[in-house]
């Protein structure tokens, strides 16, 4: 899985995820997102548009990173699920716990 | 290899997705909790039975473990509260058709099902 910057809007930090999000590249983005964390960080809009595969190992880092971000009164907003991932969020109970929008666009218009 | 296994048998490319995500759960949760921190075996065998189902199955010869005597986790509380993990097994039993498992001369038999549709040619 690869992890891209693409800069800052309205204050919220823009990152895109490409790729699996599986047992082997979940604690990456665990990882990456505790180092932009430690660096003061906290509101994040994270485009999964090329992310084709989720697994509950995916969904576990996403949560301790909620987590992390919730105590310190930061956000994380998820974009361009695909339908694959989309499909993990809803069963999980996911999509009603952590925002989600079509588009980066749209995410934008919210804020 | 089981993702190419249902492509191979026309499976579309979400259920191919799906299959492939139940399987990890399952070798995941063999890998955390079956052998205790010691080595051991897993084999995975693609089957298509004669009922048209294709069927992953997955032996380890871990510590018993009968996901259907697992219950579903609490998915209703907010970030704070939610209890991280237990989401690997409810996966499978949501996305795969069917599931069985046994315990047989001291392995855990778990098995993947899948209904293959027959598409009638035009």
């Amino acid at each position: 899985m690869e992890i891209k910057e693409s800069g800052k809007e309205k204050n919220m930090k823009i990152i895109s995820l490409e790729g699996k999000m599986d047992a082997i590249s979940a604690p990456e983005f665990e990882d990456q997102m505790g180092e932009w964390l430690e660096q003061g960080e906290t509101s994040f809009i994270i485009n999964l548009g090329e992310v084709n595969y989720m697994s509950s190992a995916g969904l576990r880092s996403i949560l301790i990173v909620a987590k992390k971000l919730k105590e310190q009164d930061g956000k994380l907003i998820f974009v361009n699920l695909r339908e694959e991932v989309q499909k993990i969020f809803r069963i999980s109970g996911f999509s009603s716990m952590i925002p989600t929008y079509e588009s980066l666009e749209a995410a934008l218009e919210h804020i | 290899m089981v993702s190419k296994c249902a492509e191979d048998l026309g499976f579309e490319s979400e259920k191919i997705t799906d299959i492939g995500v139940a399987t990890e759960e399952a070798l995941v949760n063999i890998c955390n909790y079956a052998y205790q921190g010691e080595t051991g075996e897993v084999k995975v065998t693609c089957i298509l039975d004669d009922e048209n189902r294709f069927i992953v199955e997955i032996e380890d010869s871990g510590i018993p473990f009968d996901v259907q005597m697992l219950e579903n986790p609490d998915l209703s509380p907010d970030i704070i509260e939610r209890e991280v993990g237990g989401l690997g097994v409810f996966i499978i039993k949501e996305l795969m058709d069917d599931y069985q498992y046994r315990r047989e001369d001291d392995k855990n038999i778990l098995r993947l099902i899948n209904q293959i549709e027959v598409t009638v040619p035009t």
